[in-house]
């Protein structure tokens, strides 16, 4: 920008001094060209030639000139056309400069024009001519009243003098006629200019009478009326008369006009002459003029046109450079400065201000960014810990959700979702009346904090066992919404139910199991001694031993259930072959009881997972035991294998088409000691439940369709 | 579109400026004339129509006027470029006293003496003829030779009043120029 402008400086000087230097040069070539007229040098041949050059150059010069406006005036044009910034106040100041130098420029031009018109018309008025011509119709009248008085006196002369005679005598005769007539000179000549005789006036002296041209002499021989002529000397001239004498001589009568007096006549001539040959050239000299005035008019025209576009220049430089500025700026660059010529007027002061102004935004910009910057950093970090914090509450395995002033649900995490069985995202907004268990809105609406509410609900047909704390949200009574923090204890109860279950399975088969033992071999003791001796009177005693036997046999057996529940055995897992072990154990129930369907199948393929087989066979045997048993003899009994691979989940279904499981059951059916058949000890599902626990997998009831029951178990594959 | 502009002011001014071609009259020169003498070349001819209204009212004004005659005499030769044996410029002039009320005509080729002349028709015939010029030698041609002489007359500078035939260059308020005229002989 800066070399721009410099450069733009450097051309417009360059302009500036050619232009000034052209007209100067018009000026002075103008000065010479009148002074070459004024001083009256005759030039040589070639002075035309330097006056012609002079003149062209004086044209080419202001052809020059012309040229230098033009160009500016024909770039202005250009410029207002694109809309070039600048190039309308330029138009303006231009046109004003122009239109204040022209108006009085012209209007001078033909006040000049007119003035030299009427000038020169009035010097070539008609009265000065005549007067003029007057002066000279008098010294042509004196010419010509001498030449006739000079041939009057030479015919006089002629009679007086004896011509034929010759001599003394005749040059005596001459002299009389000379003096008495008042002639300079009076000469007898023959035709062929020699002179017979002269008569001279002193007052003459020195100065040489020449004969007249011989021409003349010899018309004057043969003219009788006689002959007139003047004949100029080198000083003065002579006025004579010619007339033909005897013998064919020639009589010359002369008058002597003097130098002064010829000078005199000459000087009226060769003003009368001026005059007509510039009455001639009127037209010519009122157009030299005008052309001068013209060149003048044309000159100061196209100087101020040229000082207009100067100032033109000096003044929306500035303000284009400023306006290209603003521009600059407006699209960011606060870099830009504007170049600072150090001039003290208003231009000078507005760029100062100009360049302030963008360095003071340049440093607002900046400390702009930096706090941008900084915000941003924080922000990044507050929306970094929010998406910790989100993800800490998307994975904690606590329900956490929060409600706003008007009891619309404003966050819920997955945990939550989960155990509620709703939808979170669908749920946010929603009123929590509308989307949460009534135990769980009613402690959301209360306006006092709770912490370790225990809650039992029932979502989606299982029960949950939910630790609830809620905390207000905001100082004031209405505070800013609640935040609900509940945990499922279903599973925490159901382990600690599992283990005082077994604590006192334990204990019972511990404290039970002692004194059977020896209840069954008195028993037994008491048959072998007294059965036989007692003979026919022995069958009280037969049966009431064998009743012992057997009810301790059975007081044994669950004892040992018992214990078995109490003592279950570690998990030693291996790669299964799942789907083997349920074919194969299903083959066995088939045969054992024909009236029931056994159906195995199985979705796609099933990989082998790291199972306890023993346990788990267990496990499908406990099932297929109570299908079986809730059949009654007839019905359906299919179990179903599928893996889902992206979730890396082995899914076994047994179903059966039984009447099913009333719902309040459902909620203990894993519960040890709790049963459905008459006879069952309760601790079947519960060893299921456990032995699935062990594996990290999960067991659960459902409804069947049409009818009847459907387990379904989850393991984990990895 | 920038640069055509620029052009076409310039061709304008240029046109402008460009001097108003010369007025000239329809002179022409007649009744040329070659013979000889014992010793010399000679020559005769005329110019007619060389006297314009203008001419006389200027001559009348007492503007001096001066015919410049060019003679040239060529040998004409087959295959090559004519020699040239003789070049002429002689000059007529003629100047009005109006106090005396005559013509001074001065004719070059007469020794530059000036004869006065009462009338204008006498002093017009006198610069509008050449008689008897002598052209060249004898003794500088050849014998069976072909020869051609050509002739011009024109008007010469004008002297006009305050220096203005350096200004007015470009009036030709009257002027005349005629073709060159040539006639072939033999010798």
């Amino acid at each position: 920008m800066f070399e721009a402008g410099e450069r733009e400086r450097r051309k417009r000087r360059r302009e500036g001094l050619i232009v000034v230097f052209t007209c100067l040069l018009v000026i002075a070539l103008t000065v010479v060209e009148t002074q070459i007229f004024n001083v009256g040098v005759d030039l040589p041949a070639t002075g035309g030639v330097v006056v012609f050059a002079l003149i062209n150059l004086n044209a080419v010069l202001l052809l020059l000139l012309a040229f230098l406006v033009l160009r500016n005036v024909v770039k202005l044009v250009f410029d207002r056309r694109r809309g070039a910034m600048g190039s309308r106040l330029r138009t303006r100041l231009v046109a004003a400069f122009v239109v204040l130098s022209i108006l009085p420029t012209v209007l001078l031009f033909f006040t000049a024009m007119k003035l030299i018109t009427t000038s020169i018309d009035y010097w070539f008025d008609s009265r000065v001519e005549r007067s003029l011509a007057k002066s000279v119709e008098v010294g042509r009248n004196y010419y010509g009243d001498l030449a006739d008085q000079a041939l009057s006196f030479c015919r006089q002369a002629r009679s007086e003098v004896g011509l034929a005679e010759g001599g003394e005598a005749q040059a005596r005769q001459l002299e009389a006629a000379r003096a008495r007539f008042h002639l300079a000179a009076l000469s007898l000549l023959t035709p062929g200019q020699a002179a017979v005789a002269q008569a001279k006036e002193g007052s003459l002296g020195h100065l040489a009478v020449p004969p007249p041209p011989a021409e003349v002499l010899r018309r004057a021989a043969v003219t009788p009326a006689g002959l007139t002529r003047i004949q100029p000397l080198s000083r003065g001239e002579l006025v004579r008369a010619l007339l033909p004498a005897a013998g064919g001589r020639v009589l010359v009568a002369d008058y002597y006009l003097p130098e002064s007096m010829v000078r005199r006549l000459k000087d009226v001539r060769s003003g009368y002459e001026s005059y007509r040959q510039l009455q001639m050239l009127k037209n010519p000299i009122k157009l030299s003029y005008v052309i001068t005035l013209s060149v003048l008019t044309l000159l100061v025209m196209f100087t101020a046109t040229w000082l207009g576009f100067f100032l033109a220049k000096g003044i929306t430089g500035p303000i284009q450079r400023l306006a290209e500025g603003t521009e600059r700026l407006s699209q960011g660059d606060l870099d830009f400065r504007l170049e600072e010529t150090g001039a003290s007027d208003e231009l000078g002061v507005l760029t100062a201000s100009f360049n302030r102004m963008t360095a003071d935004l340049k440093a607002s910009h900046e400390r702009l960014e930096e706090a941008m910057a900084e915000l941003k950093r924080r922000s990044a970090e507050i929306e970094e810990k929010g998406r910790y914090t989100a993800a800490v509450l998307g994975k904690v395995a606590a329900g956490v959700l929060s409600v706003d002033r008007q009891g619309r649900i404003a966050t819920m995490n997955a945990s939550a979702a989960l155990m509620l069985g709703v939808d979170g995202a669908a749920s946010i907004g929603q009123e929590a009346q509308a989307v949460l268990p009534s135990e769980l809105a009613g402690l959301l609406q209360s306006s006092r904090d709770v912490s370790g509410a225990q809650v039992r609900l029932e979502v989606g047909g299982r029960g949950l066992s939910l630790l609830i704390h809620v905390s207000r949200l905001g100082e004031s009574e209405d505070g800013q919404g609640a935040v609900m923090v509940f945990e499922d204890l279903t599973q925490l109860e159901k382990a600690q139910r599992m283990a005082a279950w077994r604590e006192v399975a334990r204990r019972i088969a511990h404290e039970i199991k002692n004194p059977l033992t020896p209840i069954q071999l008195s028993a037994q003791r008491l048959r072998r001694r007294y059965l036989e001796k007692l003979g026919d009177g022995g069958a009280v005693f037969d049966e009431c031993t064998r009743m012992i036997v057997d009810q301790v046999e059975e007081l044994k057996r669950l004892v040992n259930e018992f214990s078995s529940f109490a003592r279950l055995p570690q998990t030693n897992p291996a790669p299964t072959d799942l789907a083997g072990l349920v074919a194969d154990t299903l083959i066995l129930y088939e045969q054992a009881h024909k009236g029931i369907s056994f159906v195995l199948r199985q979705e796609g393929e099933f990989p082998k997972l790291c199972l306890d087989r023993e346990q788990m066979k267990r496990v499908l045997i406990n099932l297929l035991d109570n299908a079986v048993d809730c059949l009654e003899g007839r019905g359906e009994v299919c179990v179903e294998l599928s893996y889902d691979p992206i979730l890396k989940m082995a899914r076994i279904e047994v179903r059966d088409s039984g009447p099913g499981i009333a719902p309040e059951d459902k909620l203990r059916l894993f519960e040890p000691y709790f049963s459905t058949k008459r006879t069952g000890t309760g601790l079947g599902l519960a060893i299921c439940s456990a032995i699935v626990a062990d594996h990290n997998g999960f067991i659960r009831v459902r409804d069947n369709v049409p009818q009847g029951s459907r387990f379904i178990i989850e393991l984990p594959a990895a | 579109m920038k640069s055509r502009l620029l052009l076409a002011l310039a061709l304008g001014l240029a046109l402008i400026l460009a001097c108003p071609p010369a007025v000239s009259a329809d002179a022409t020169i007649r009744d040329i004339v070659v013979t000889n003498t014992r010793d010399d070349l000679l020559a005769y001819f005329a110019v007619e129509g060389c006297f314009t209204p203008e001419m006389k009212e200027a001559i009348l004004s007492g503007v001096p006027t001066t015919f410049t005659f060019l003679i040239e005499l060529d040998q004409v030769r087959d295959f090559w470029l004519n020699s040239c044996k003789a070049s002429l410029h002689l000059n007529h002039t003629i100047k009005y006293d109006s106090l005396k009320g005559v013509y001074w005509v001065t004719l070059q080729e007469q020794g530059n003496q000036p004869q006065a002349v009462r009338d204008f028709a006498t002093a017009c015939r006198m610069m509008a003829e050449m008689n008897g010029v002598r052209v060249a030698p004898l003794g500088t041609l050849r014998k069976g030779s072909g020869y051609r002489l050509r002739v011009r007359a024109e008007l010469s500078k004008v002297r006009l009043p305050l220096y203005l035939h350096y200004v007015l260059f470009f009036v030709s308020l009257w002027d005349f120029e005629t073709d060159w005229y040539s006639v072939d002989f033999v010798y």
